[in-house]
């Protein structure tokens, strides 16, 4: 404990934490918009999400902190000293990871701090934070090792934790980011995965989870134990540089091959509890964790009360995607809504909440061929649904590809008889569409 | 004569160069003082001892043990204090927190730490000083709060390798006070500085090319010294008169 404190003292981190506790707080509260405030798996994401821009930056730092170790003359006092390497690599890389957790874990209390008043009952997802600290350990020991085996104090440490970025950020990440953060280039990427996206509907699968987390141990374990390559222990006959980098490409492997044959991070959560439901028709059903969102869906489900009567079908029910089952499936049907998580005045859902609405109204309509009128009706249809149910948004939901965009939104600023001329109009290009033989 | 540190038949060298060649030496309690032109072996023989490199070929022993594996030099490494000539720290320790690492490095039992810690920096004078960083101190400071490091936790062998380099008249005279003040502690005090070793050290040892050429006492060396030998001192004299005859020898 006594070198550890000293660590804790001297630690350049010491200077650093201004900087890495404001990179961690800005994506914190960058994320989404803010939207995560008041839902509990997005607070979580939230809060994980930070550990993947601090855990790049503590392992630049670990590396820095690990080449001191290589200057001159203190090799000789390690050298000479009866206490065994790892003990003294093990308080310093003890103190690193101090430091970087104890930023995490303060925005981790933030994140709760600020969504408890809106989010109900419930606490931060465990599994993320705990993944975060995963992360935190692997870039640490990444960076402990690197620095160990360098004696570059700022080439190598920066190209270390540039190099954590861009794994961490770009190819462990989602390729497309769309607003649920789900869509992967690849199945291996997919399996690379170090962060969740806060879906209510979406859980860690325990496997991955746990092999993110044993690797996490095992980057600390390797960052204290290893022998360096380039400096063989004194006493030692044998020369240990090719077992070490043997050893060294094995581990890497190793963890490699245990994530991907861990299989993809997150999995669909068992439906297991009541969603919560707005009180009039149509009503829309949450999971409770979404329970923010109600008074949104409420006024959207007063604005789809009001459209003109016998013009479109609108189901009795709206469900945040994966809440119905069909013997025991989440299935996906019209009327169900996803990316929820788009915030504010939820663009995505209600876009996602249209489409339902016209598949409702024609649920026998054939597939038209792109470019065709009864293919532009459907979508203009679903444009002039999306902006009615949005009603005055200060940011219009992205109209469906396709159709006329401009005159959905011209005519939804017309008399209402004037609409219900255009949507009929609309209808009967739909109806008249020839379905393949 | 009570032995702390010993070798025998010592071959010591660095990749194909052979720098120690079968050096026999008994190292008890007092001062011992190392000395030798550039490249005579001192430090490396001071290495040897600090169990920092193993001996190429010959034994070592340490308190009575022989060291011939990490484990028994890790042992062994609880008993030396050693300064290294070119020793190295981080200049945001305090002198306090320098001094207190190394003796947890040497594992000095935790309920002694402190008290030996501030003990050390008493030693070396810097009592006043020990919350100042390293970073913040003059050369000369930074060596005594290396020579802290070396006392710190009573060690029974205590190698010091150039540890005046730097210090000013007055702190080099405090330090031979300082040396003269240990008991029971074997010293093998390495420099150039023939001074330091006639006015600090019981005895000498005479390093050139490799082989201990000399050892004695302090007043041993003054005997062996020729008239017409270069120095200013008959302690000198006498250094200059065994490099002489070497050279002759050659």
């Amino acid at each position: 404990m006594v070198a550890y404190r000293i660590e804790l003292r001297r630690s350049p981190l010491r200077w650093w934490i201004p900087l890495l506790a404001a990179v961690t707080f800005a994506v914190m509260f960058t994320a989404r918009g803010g939207s995560w405030v008041g839902v509990w798996p997005q607070a979580s994401s939230a809060a994980e999400l930070s550990a993947m821009y601090l855990a790049p930056l503590l392992a630049a730092v670990a590396a820095w902190a690990a080449v001191r170790s290589s200057q001159r003359g203190v090799t000789e006092i390690l050298t000479a000293a009866a206490r065994p390497r790892w003990r003294v690599e093990a308080s310093q890389l003890a103190a690193t990871l101090s430091y970087g957790l104890g930023i995490y874990v303060l925005a981790a209390a933030v994140a709760a701090a600020v969504s408890a008043r809106l989010a109900g009952p419930g606490f931060l997802w465990p599994a993320y934070i705990a993944l975060g600290a995963a992360v935190l350990a692997i870039c640490a020991g990444v960076g402990h090792v690197v620095g160990r085996l360098s004696r570059s104090r700022f080439a190598v440490p920066a190209i270390c934790g540039l190099a954590l970025f861009v794994f961490l950020n770009y190819l462990s990440a989602p390729a497309e980011s769309g607003p649920a953060g789900q869509e992967y280039s690849s199945q291996v990427l997919q399996n690379l995965q170090f962060a969740g996206a806060g879906a209510p509907w979406q859980v860690f699968r325990t496997p991955a989870l746990v092999v993110r987390l044993a690797l996490g141990a095992a980057a600390v374990v390797i960052a204290v134990a290893a022998l360096n390559p380039w400096r063989r222990p004194a006493w030692s006959r044998r020369s240990w540089r090719p077992v070490v980098v043997v050893g060294v490409i094995v581990c890497l492997a190793a963890g490699l091959a245990a994530l991907i044959s861990a299989g993809p991070l997150l999995t669909e959560r068992a439906v297991t509890i009541r969603p919560v439901c707005t009180a009039a028709a149509p009503r829309m059903c949450l999971w409770p964790e979404d329970r923010k969102y109600l008074p949104q869906l409420a006024a959207i489900s007063r604005r789809l009360a009001t459209l003109p009567p016998g013009l479109v079908a609108v189901p009795r029910q709206f469900h945040e995607q994966s809440l119905l089952l069909d013997k025991g499936t989440p299935v996906v049907v019209p009327g169900s809504f996803a990316d929820i998580m788009g915030g504010g005045d939820l663009p995505f859902a209600i876009a996602d909440m249209a489409a339902g609405i016209v598949s409702t109204t024609f649920p026998h309509a054939c597939a038209a061929q792109p470019g065709t009128p009864p293919y532009n009706a459907w979508l203009n249809l679903t444009n002039w649904l999306t902006l009615r149910a949005a009603g005055n948004l200060a940011v219009a939901p992205p109209p469906a590809p396709g159709g006329d965009p401009a005159a959905a939104a011209r005519i939804v600023r017309q008399p209402e008889a004037s609409q219900v001329a255009w949507v009929q109009q609309q209808e009967k290009d739909i109806r008249n569409a020839r379905c393949p033989a | 004569m009570e032995v702390i540190a010993e070798t025998a038949g010592l071959v010591q060298g660095y990749r194909g160069r052979v720098v120690i060649r079968g050096l026999d030496l008994r190292i008890g309690p007092g001062r011992l003082g190392l000395l030798g032109p550039n490249g005579a072996g001192k430090t490396t023989l001071i290495r040897t001892l600090a169990t920092v490199v193993p001996p190429r070929a010959g034994s070592l022993a340490i308190c009575g043990e022989r060291v011939d594996s990490e484990r028994a030099a890790r042992n062994a490494r609880r008993n030396i204090g050693y300064l290294p000539q070119d020793f190295g720290y981080y200049p945001r320790f305090s002198i306090y927190d320098f001094v207190r690492y190394c003796a947890w490095l040497r594992e000095v039992p935790g309920a002694l730490a402190h008290e030996e810690t501030t003990r050390a920096i008493a030693a070396v004078g810097l009592a006043d000083r020990a919350r100042d960083r390293l970073g913040s101190l003059s050369g000369g400071l930074v060596r005594r709060a290396g020579i802290a490091t070396a006392l710190v936790g009573q060690p029974r062998l205590l190698l010091l390798d150039e540890p005046t380099a730097g210090l000013d008249p007055a702190q080099r005279v405090d330090f031979r006070e300082l040396l003269r003040s240990l008991p029971d502690v074997a010293v093998v005090l390495s420099t150039h500085l023939v001074e330091d070793v006639a006015a600090a050290c019981d005895s000498v040892a005479v390093m050139n090319e490799g082989h201990l050429v000399f050892t004695g006492t302090s007043g041993a060396l003054q005997a062996a010294a020729s008239p017409s030998a270069r120095g200013s001192s008959g302690f000198e004299r006498g250094y200059m008169t065994l490099l002489d005859e070497r050279m002759a020898a050659r």
